[in-house]
């Protein structure tokens, strides 16, 4: 049973919300203590710091959900050493099982439309 | 001298104060204790065994052992003459990606220090870490960026010395800070002064940078 995660945008700010739909097909029932939550993976030096960003949310009857992103970040960076990558999972908590993640990128609070003018480029030359 | 307390309760803003790090003042004694310690052996080990040796034996570990006493001297004069660094930041938030903050270093010597050449230089850098490698190794340390700060202004009344440093966060070539259980991204302030008359010393600052935009790149962004 994996459901189908889709998120309004996959790019958020610190202390901002990431927010999304879970659907489920009409023949799986949802696990009971199946919730949705965002995480934080940081990788260097051969260590890997795996975080919970906030407590596991639940959607409500239309599939929406909301999760908290903190206001400390971190935000999503690959650094020289350390890199830093944020995803949206629907876990079962009952198993630990993760049923569908998708990636986020976490950017600076106000710094939303900075960072996706940077992430588009220079504008061609025509 | 216009007091930086009183001055920035006149215009309003709070004084956040960061002392000297702390790290630096424990890494000062662990030097001063090592060379003293490792010097006092070097001498009696040159008294006891060189004595009897060839004579280059008893130079060479005398003169080894007079380096090491030097350096904790030098080192203890070091603590002695100068009294611990503070710098004021003109608000209680912490720095933000795009700032650009004045902030004021103080540092009182034991003693007057003259003030026509005394010079401060200062430095801002970030820096990755990983605490604690797989394999049981040391922490590893990888500098992202390191920029000179400018200093705007000098100003020594009979053993102080203040300065005002001009400090730029850059918007995208380093991460703000960042404390997990085994990686952090830190920022250092670094001020380095040299005056006549008393020894040369650096001081770190531990600063914060949050993860979000200043003001004014909000408000130039904005434009």
């Amino acid at each position: 049973m994996t459901p189908i995660l889709h998120l309004d945008g996959d790019v958020g700010e610190c202390g901002d919300t990431i927010v999304g739909t879970v659907v489920w097909s009409d023949t799986d029932a949802p696990p009971p203590r199946a919730a949705v939550r965002l995480r934080h993976r940081a990788e260097g030096a051969g260590l890997v710091d795996e975080t919970d960003a906030a407590d596991p949310v639940r959607w409500d009857e239309r599939g929406r959900f909301s999760c908290p992103v903190p206001a400390v970040g971190p935000i999503s960076f690959v650094g020289r050493l350390v890199s830093v990558s944020w995803s949206v999972e629907v876990v079962d908590l009952g198993s630990g099982a993760v049923l569908v993640s998708v990636p986020v990128t976490i950017v600076p609070a106000g710094g939303l439309a900075l960072w996706a003018q940077r992430a588009a480029g220079p504008p061609a030359v025509t | 001298m216009e007091d930086y307390e009183q001055e920035s309760e006149r215009r309003g803003l709070p004084v956040q104060t960061v002392l000297g790090d702390e790290g630096d003042r424990h890494r000062a004694i662990v030097s001063i204790v090592a060379t003293a310690v490792v010097g006092v052996v070097l001498v009696a080990l040159a008294l006891i065994i060189g004595a009897d040796g060839p004579w280059w034996f008893f130079a060479l570990l005398g003169g080894v052992a007079f380096v090491t006493v030097a350096i904790a001297a030098w080192n203890v004069r070091v603590w002695v003459v100068w009294g611990n660094p503070q710098l004021f930041l003109p608000s209680s938030q912490d720095l933000a990606l795009g700032d650009r903050v004045t902030v004021r270093f103080r540092r009182r010597a034991r003693g007057a220090v003259k003030p026509d050449a005394v010079q401060i230089r200062a430095r801002l850098r970030c820096y990755e870490e990983a605490l604690g490698a797989a394999d049981d190794t040391d922490q590893s340390e990888v500098e992202v960026f390191d920029s000179p700060v400018e200093v705007s202004r000098v100003d020594v009344v009979g053993s102080v010395v203040e300065a005002d440093l001009v400090v730029e966060v850059p918007l995208f070539a380093a991460p703000p800070s960042m404390e997990l259980t085994r990686h952090r991204v830190g920022w250092r302030l670094i001020v380095m002064i040299e005056a006549p008359g008393v020894p040369d010393d650096d001081s770190t600052f531990a600063l914060i940078v949050a993860p979000r935009l200043a003001d004014r790149t909000l408000v130039e962004a904005a434009a």
